[in-house]
């Protein structure tokens, strides 16, 4: 009874919270250094499209941030903090959805697991409504091992292994499993995030040449994605397998369900508008 | 659900009382603070109350000085686990550094599956004076077994041009074994001109083998000198391969290797973890590296697996002493370090059946200075109201986290 009396209490918060919010979405962009996240990293026809399912589309975001840091980082999580921040305080932003797309949703969950950290997270924490994890790297990808094998320095000759970033250091499974377990929310055994983290699942990459859904997002990059399943199970992104993507929050749907012709979208068609995505994110928010 | 979680900011620092008679016996002096890869801290050991604490200088990187509180509902209390845990990895590849001069003459690379892929990794230098990896070109490479040169040995051939569309594997080109080729020892040539000295990773990923290298460690979350016990073995189909041989070493996140011994008993291993230095790459993390061989009815395996795990520098600690009000919690810290310092713990209150309910995750961070203080971990009590929960609260898995430093550093 009392649950269900909580139960009754929390939806009553969140739709007087809805009807009278005013919303924005933010685009949060995976490992890399962006300065022009929109065009480099997103593409402007799925940003423009996802914006569109907000009241007010001009409500809206695209954060550009240093994520080859680890995610607690300054340049990273100290970053993207600043900017939801200024977004928040300059629309006037009550409820806000964060669109993050692969390790972006590792510094999501930074934040929202570490409200103590820093006084600059609660403001987010509180103004964060929910958050659509596409394709995240919740629990890691061997491909990061892989990247990282052998990749010992070696201060007389100082040879490295090309990508070394911290971030793809952070992405290796036993890393992501130590974080996990002592700094991150929301996988399992762990306390729940403030808000909803629901994921998209990506299953499988087409890169068929005769088959014109490879081309959607870039050839090219299905080719290589097809080579990295190698080191992954039978169902993955080519980047991350579905394990990974599950690990934290809740499965929104694996991508076969709900795209256009059931297609599977490959780690770079899921920030593409490939097979519907962006129209299914923009019927969500 | 976020409506309710209620976040208050304290302006200041809480009072504290800090103690000044600290008393410190420096039991060492870190003297091994030349000049490497990343900076270490200067460390002072001292001893309170028969736990060896260590005094390090603050933080270099920006941290939070304000106080914060936050408490959050447990929906499912039940399913919360900080018990500590055991960590297991599995590989089914190994991995080499050779040289551009090695590649040319052929190297002896052991296969277990058929199918397996082989990556070719152009090592980049740091130092300017090194020459740029050249890319191998997969076209380039040839396949023996025995003196036999094997035609159409590869199903499949990524190029650099294709892997860097990954944004993964730069510098690296691979190539897939057809399966007809089987397994066994082959041999790898490159017919390509390299550079004698440059240096290429190889990594023979044998996806779906039987052998598969196991290691496993007791918990991620370790101390320094501490002696923990390993499993780390060879399998087939049919289970643990006898006469495998394994060598290991951590690597610090400076990057330093440092050996490790280890001491087989009863099919499992007893390794002391190494003096590990306090650094300043906060939160990241030691990793322990296997490489190891082993022999199945002929067949030659070679694995090599990596577990990483935490090292904590106990900066600080809880003397035990906790009082439990109606809207906080009182507890005393010996603070060897100046940082940020959280403490947590899930609260208990009783229920309208008179039972006591775990219902609040709460934590408070403070930035503290050396010294014994008496700190607050702040209860939402309009939280509790909601939660239908009334006093006397309860405190259980009561943790302290160091937040500068990313260590936790008690449970209780």
């Amino acid at each position: 009874m009392k649950k269900i009396m909580t139960a009754i209490v929390l939806s009553s918060f969140a739709l007087m919270a809805s009807a009278s919010a005013n919303q924005g979405i933010a685009f949060i962009h995976g490992t890399g250094q962006q300065t022009d996240a929109y065009n480099d990293y997103w593409s402007g026809d799925f940003v423009n499209s996802v914006r569109q399912g907000l009241p007010n589309s001009s409500k809206y975001t695209v954060t550009n941030c240093d994520f080859d840091q680890f995610m607690w980082a300054e340049a990273a999580a100290g970053c993207l903090a600043n900017q939801l921040n200024s977004f928040i305080a300059n629309e006037n932003i009550t409820s806000l959805v964060l669109l993050t797309h692969s390790n972006g949703g590792n510094v999501v969950r930074w934040i929202l697991s570490n409200p103590t950290y820093d006084s600059r997270y609660p403001s987010i924490i509180n103004t964060t409504s929910k958050v659509i994890a596409l394709a995240p790297s919740s629990l890691g990808t061997p491909l990061a091992d892989a990247a990282t094998q052998g990749n010992i320095f070696e201060s007389t000759l100082g040879w490295l292994l090309g990508y070394n970033s911290d971030a793809v250091k952070q992405q290796q499974v036993s890393w992501m499993a130590y974080y996990n377990d002592n700094w991150l929310s929301g996988t399992s055994g762990r306390p729940t995030l403030p808000s909803t983290f629901k994921a998209v699942v990506g299953s499988d990459v087409d890169s068929a040449i005769w088959d014109s859904d490879s081309y959607c997002g870039g050839y090219q990059y299905q080719v290589a994605l097809e080579t990295t399943q190698n080191w992954l199970d039978s169902c993955s992104d080519g980047f991350l397998e579905c394990s990974s993507q599950s690990g934290a929050g809740t499965v929104w749907f694996k991508d076969k369900e709900k795209t256009q012709g059931s297609e599977p979208l490959s780690h770079h068609q899921s920030r593409r508008d490939c097979f519907n995505l962006d129209t299914i994110i923009r019927n969500d928010i | 659900m976020n409506k309710i979680i209620k976040i208050s900011l304290l302006s200041a620092c809480i009072s504290l009382s800090i103690s000044t008679s600290i008393n410190a016996n420096i039991l060492s002096l870190s003297s091994s603070f030349a000049a490497k890869t990343t900076p270490l801290i200067a460390a002072k050991r001292m001893k309170i109350n028969n736990t060896e604490l260590v005094a390090i200088s603050a933080p270099h990187h920006k941290i939070e000085k304000k106080s914060l509180h936050f408490s959050q509902p447990l929906a499912q209390a039940s399913t919360l686990s900080f018990a500590v845990k055991p960590y297991t990895s599995i590989s089914d590849e190994y991995w080499l550094e050779v040289t551009g001069k090695q590649l040319n003459s052929g190297i002896a690379l052991a296969i277990t599956k058929p199918g397996a892929l082989i990556r070719l990794s152009g090592k980049a230098s740091k130092s300017p004076s090194h020459v740029k990896s050249i890319a191998i070109d997969p076209e380039k490479i040839e396949l023996s077994k025995g003196k036999q040169k094997l035609d159409k040995a590869f199903s499949q051939k990524v190029s650099q041009e294709q892997f860097a569309t990954a944004n993964i594997f730069p510098n690296s080109s691979a190539v897939k074994l057809e399966q007809r080729v089987g397994r066994g020892e082959f041999k790898l040539k490159v017919n390509q001109a390299l550079n004698s000295e440059e240096r290429y990773l190889v990594n023979v990923k044998e996806k779906g083998s039987e052998h598969k290298l196991t290691l496993s460690i007791p918990s991620q979350t370790l101390v320094a000198k501490q002696h923990i016990t390993l499993d780390m073995s060879i399998n087939n189909s049919k289970g643990k391969l006898t006469n495998s041989k394994h060598k290991a070493h951590i690597k610090t996140p400076a990057g330093d290797i440092l050996p490790v011994n280890y001491r087989e008993l009863n099919g499992k291993y007893n390794i002391k973890l190494p003096e590990m230095t306090a650094h300043e790459n906060y939160g990241e993390l030691y990793e322990l590296h296997i490489a190891s061989q082993g022999n199945d009815n002929g067949l030659k395996i070679n694995r090599n697996g990596k577990v990483a795990f935490a090292i904590a520098t106990p900066t600080a600690k809880m003397t035990g002493k906790t009082v439990v009000n109606l809207t906080h919690a009182t507890v005393e810290l010996n603070i060897a370090s100046e940082g940020r310092y959280e403490l947590s713990a899930i609260v208990s209150g009783i229920n309208k059946q008179g039972k006591a309910q775990q219902v609040m995750l709460s934590r408070s961070a403070h930035y503290l200075q050396p010294g014994q203080q008496q700190v607050n971990l702040n209860f939402d009590t309009q939280l509790l109201k909601i939660l239908q929960v009334h006093p006397p609260f309860h405190l259980s898995n009561l943790r302290l986290v160091d937040q500068s430093r990313m260590a936790l550093l008690q449970q209780q």
